[in-house]
């Protein structure tokens, strides 16, 4: 069954001419259909921004408060609901990050001006090469490899 | 009863359409029109075109070769005034249509791009991948929303012309959204509501060709022009009549029989070396022939023969026929890259009409006509194809601004006689709504129609068979008069629609059957087996097709020649 | 007539006589070839002449015949019936008011169509006499694509935020914009980019691409929209840095 949409939508600014039955969103609309459970999941990635922004606080202000607190946040890291939040997080991320990568070629325009875009491969070679080197990156750092 | 007021009326919201009212305020950008169609105007059947629009472009052609051909394709029964007109101001048609926008195919040098068509000596044809229609619709139609006073009636079905004093005043058209009646006051109506192609049981056209315009100034005295020569199209799909456009043919597509000959070549049918690039009333006959002899395929939807486009590789269908690759593998599970499509005739033009002159004038002062609606004649007995785009917008063009010339000198109406014939127009419609009492139904007159004209009127007639479909269209009409309608809704009622639209279509098939009847000679698309030759003695002129209350009452209009004299047809 | 029989439970509405849309069901004899629309057209032919539904061309180029099928929005006369089972829900297209049976309310997608000004904006055309614009295979190429938009609205049933936002200009319109901006024949980029910036732009798509995966005819107006932010990210940084005569 459709849930209702905003009442007032594709209602016209111009007075309707009859009495119509309001609109209902799309069938499936946010979890029923795989494909817009994705998109919603996609949005949501959020939440792993915002945590993972939380933490890169903690570590800042633990390394302005001396070697000793540093050890002990790094020491909280290890903790079982970090280590759960980190495999989620890096699997919910490259998911990310893979689907942000297929669209993104596509999306740039043809040309600005006179300047022609460069061609799709070209993004996923970045990305993906990108991508790979800040987790090679981040893993050593957490790993005390580097720093 | 709502009135409104507006300077100018057009009826109807396609290529012609539009470009009338385009004409119009561009002439003069105060006067306010009304835009008045049935459907959304992209919705109108000019988005179905296919193949392309002739005019001349290269340096190769001429004025008086796009002139020859139309003459000769018309079977020398065009008017050859209109048809120079035609040829002189298609290439500043088709100009201005893409300085609005419109995405023509182009050559390497950035110029537009031409293809060869059917009966065209050169390649003249401008097209826009195979959807020439659907790309010139939507450019006029956006073209169109830039001017505030072209005022949009959409959704709106026009019942009656207000005629007084033999001067058209306006229009009473049905509001579809509420059921409301609306009169439209406007000093001059422009009728472009395209053919009636839906007569027939197996066509190209939509479900909204049903003759609307040629009915409503029928019914006021106006004659048809020689309505019984109906363009078989050579190729469409069978079972659905789906078009599969010319284009093929001017990309280099062949026609085979069921053993792969490629019967226009091998077997003389007058086509010489044209052979796929002959006109389309020579090549249905052809068609119909080769089945009839028993040459054909048997499908599930009957008898067909087969386009091969196979030879044309892949990378060339997919840029200059895309759209045909999609129809059929959606219609009828062909890929034409692998296999060649099956395809038979069916209906798809109309080359007679509302009578009008160069102009677009009928002969009741302020009412034009323009389109397929119309015949000027600009196409004689037979059209060529890629003439009826360009057609709609030089006479479109034409009649808008000839409307608003009129327009300005037009004179006052007796108002008390307008109202009455309002009022009388929406006592008939609501009378008409939900009427359960009649023992008829829509379906059953229309299918019955729809065979009655495939027996009197396909690409070979006869004597016999098309007064049958004379006897027959008029029983039919007399039982419209007993039809039942179910649904009393005022609100979109479709079924109200129907009706009115199938009382329309008899009209047209009455004159169809009657002109055709009278007609003792083969020329152009009307092929009788009894009269196998064409008559210029005796038949060189055009059919004009009255209503009468007793039955319709036959004229005749002598056909302009001008540069050319008849000539035997053969290519 | 073919044996084969289904059940289609079709939405009925009726403003003079129902207080919200309810459903009937029809069971008739159905045929392998048909599409969608060919059932709904014999209902309406031969069982309910009640029911009311807009179609024309019925070769999926008039775009008149969108409709909720099983909850997803199809364009009826190109989707086979045989892809679906013996009982099919045939509704009028989400996100729409509905005006009668599978009718639905248009004068909105109209009014957000012509807001993007959706046609060439010139000052200086070219003289009829001088013949067409130039217009290289390859700049044709840009806007051949988005060009196709049938206006079948499909998009709109199924744009998540088309439900949720009433002001969203919406994909065909936003396409459609991008088309005539990218046009070389066209000089209005300035002036409609003005508009997707604004109320119910670009900026109000989510990229959900639900659009594209309806769009019968591939416009593939989530890309258009895309693009269109990034090339509006352009056009608000140039006149940040030198705004144009008049101001903003």
């Amino acid at each position: 069954m459709s849930s209702p949409a905003n009442p007032q939508a594709m209602v016209p600014k111009a007075p309707q001419k009859t009495r119509t039955a309001p609109p209902t969103m799309p069938q499936g609309w946010w979890a029923g259909q795989s494909r817009l459970l994705r998109y919603v999941l996609f949005g949501a990635s959020g939440f792993i921004y915002f945590f993972a922004a939380l933490m890169i606080l903690c570590l800042a202000c633990a390394l302005s408060r001396g070697p000793e607190e540093w050890q002990k946040t790094l020491e909280c890291f290890q903790s079982t609901p970090s280590r759960v939040y980190h495999a989620v997080a890096l699997i919910w991320f490259i998911w990310v990050g893979l689907r942000f990568f297929s669209f993104f070629g596509p999306a740039q325009p043809r040309k600005i001006g006179p300047m022609k875009s460069p061609p799709d491969a070209l993004f996923y070679i970045v990305f993906y090469a990108g991508m790979i080197v800040v987790n090679i990156g981040i893993a050593a750092l957490l790993w005390g490899k580097i720093l | 009863m709502d009135v409104v007021q507006h300077d100018i009326i057009i009826v109807g919201g396609g290529g012609a359409g539009l470009r009338a009212a385009i004409a119009a305020v561009e002439a003069d950008p105060k006067i306010s029109v009304a835009l008045v169609s049935k459907v959304y105007p992209m919705r109108s059947h000019t988005v179905s075109a296919e193949g392309g629009a002739a005019a001349v472009a290269r340096s190769d052609d001429s004025l008086e070769l796009h002139g020859y051909d139309t003459v000769k394709g018309s079977d020398f029964l065009g008017d050859q005034d209109v048809i120079q007109y035609f040829v002189e101001h298609a290439p500043k048609e088709l100009t201005r249509l893409e300085h609005w926008g419109c995405p023509w195919s182009r050559n390497e040098d950035g110029t537009v791009a031409t293809r060869a068509f059917g009966g065209m000596t050169t390649k003249r044809t401008w097209y826009a991948a195979d959807k020439v229609g659907f790309h010139m619709l939507h450019t006029l139609f956006q073209t169109s929303m830039k001017y505030d006073r072209i005022v949009r009636y959409d959704e709106h079905f026009v019942t009656k012309l207000l005629v007084d004093g033999g001067a058209v005043h306006g229009v009473v058209s049905l509001d579809i959204r509420t059921g409301a009646l609306k009169t439209i006051r406007g000093r001059a109506v422009v009728l472009c509501t395209g053919g009636a192609g839906k007569i027939f049981p197996f066509t190209t056209n939509g479900t909204i060709k049903t003759g609307d315009g040629m009915s409503l100034a029928y019914r006021e005295g106006v004659a048809l022009k020689d309505m019984e020569f109906i363009q078989y199209h050579p190729t469409g799909l069978p079972g659905t009549g789906i078009l599969i456009t010319e284009a093929t043919r001017g990309e280099g597509g062949f026609l085979r029989d069921k053993d792969g000959v490629r019967f226009l070549v091998e077997r003389d049918y007058g086509l010489g070396k044209k052979a796929e690039l002959g006109p389309r009333d020579m090549i249905s006959r052809a068609i119909h022939q080769e089945i009839k002899a028993g040459r054909g395929c048997v499908g599930p939807y009957g008898e067909y023969v087969n386009l091969d486009l196979t030879h044309l590789g892949e990378a060339k269908i997919n840029e200059r026929l895309p759209f045909v690759r999609l129809l059929s593998k959606t219609y009828v599970g062909v890929d034409p890259v692998k296999e060649p499509i099956p395809i038979r005739p069916v209906v798809h033009y109309m080359m007679g009409g509302i009578d009008v002159d160069i102009t677009g004038a009928t002969k009741i002062a302020g009412l034009y006509a323009a389109g397929e609606t119309a015949c000027a004649s600009l196409n004689g007995a037979n059209r060529l194809g890629s003439n009826s785009l360009t057609e709609c917008l030089v006479f479109g063009a034409r009649s808008g601004e000839e409307a608003l010339r009129y327009a300005k000198n037009a004179g006052s109406a007796n108002e008390a006689v307008l109202q009455e014939q309002a009022k009388t127009e929406v006592a008939r419609i609501e009378s008409l709504r939900g009427r359960k009492k009649g023992g008829e139904r829509i379906s059953v007159i229309r299918r019955e129609l729809n065979q009655a004209m495939e027996n009197g009127c396909g690409v070979y007639r006869e004597q016999k068979t098309m007064q049958t479909a004379v006897a027959e269209v008029a029983q039919l009409k007399g039982r419209f008069a007993d039809l039942g309608l179910q649904d009393e809704s005022k609100v979109f009622n479709t079924e109200l629609i129907n009706a009115l639209e199938l009382g329309n279509m008899l009209d047209c098939a009455e004159a169809v059957t009657v002109s055709s009847a009278s007609r003792k000679e083969s020329r152009g698309a009307h092929a009788c087996a009894d009269y196998p030759n064409r008559d210029d003695q005796n038949y060189l002129y055009h059919t004009l097709c009255y209503f009468g209350a007793a039955g319709p009452r036959l004229d005749k209009k002598a056909v302009t020649l001008g540069k050319w004299q008849p000539e035997e047809r053969k290519y | 007539m073919g044996a084969q029989k289904k059940t289609f439970i079709v939405t009925r509405f009726d403003p003079d006589k129902d207080s919200v849309p309810r459903k009937e069901k029809y069971e008739i004899p159905v045929e392998p070839h048909w599409k969608v629309l060919d059932a709904v057209n014999y209902i309406k032919d031969e069982v309910d002449s009640t029911l009311s539904h807009r179609c024309s061309c019925r070769m999926a180029v008039c775009g008149s015949c969108g409709m909720s099928v099983n909850g997803e929005a199809k364009l009826t006369c190109k989707t086979a019936l045989s892809d679906y089972g013996d009982t099919v829900e045939i509704a009028p297209l989400a996100n729409f008011p509905i005006v009668r049976d599978l009718v639905v309310e248009l004068e909105a997608f109209i009014e957000k169509f012509q807001k993007v000004k959706p046609w060439i904006i010139r000052d200086d055309v070219n003289d009829i006499a001088a013949g067409p614009y130039k217009q290289s295979v390859e700049e044709l190429n840009v806007i051949k694509q988005f060009s196709m938009c049938i206006n079948c609205m499909l998009c709109y049933a199924a744009c998540p935020q088309i439900g949720l936002n009433p002001d969203f200009i919406g994909p065909a319109a936003l396409a459609l914009a991008h088309r005539y901006n990218e046009d070389s024949r066209d000089r209005g980029a300035d002036e409609r980019r003005d508009i997707l910036l604004g109320v119910g732009g670009t900026y109000d798509c989510t990229f959900a691409n639900e659009c594209s995966e309806v769009c019968p005819k591939d416009v593939d107006p989530a890309i258009a929209i895309q693009r269109e932010k990034f090339l509006g990210l352009i056009h608000w940084a140039r006149n940040f840095v030198s705004p144009k005569k008049g101001g903003r």
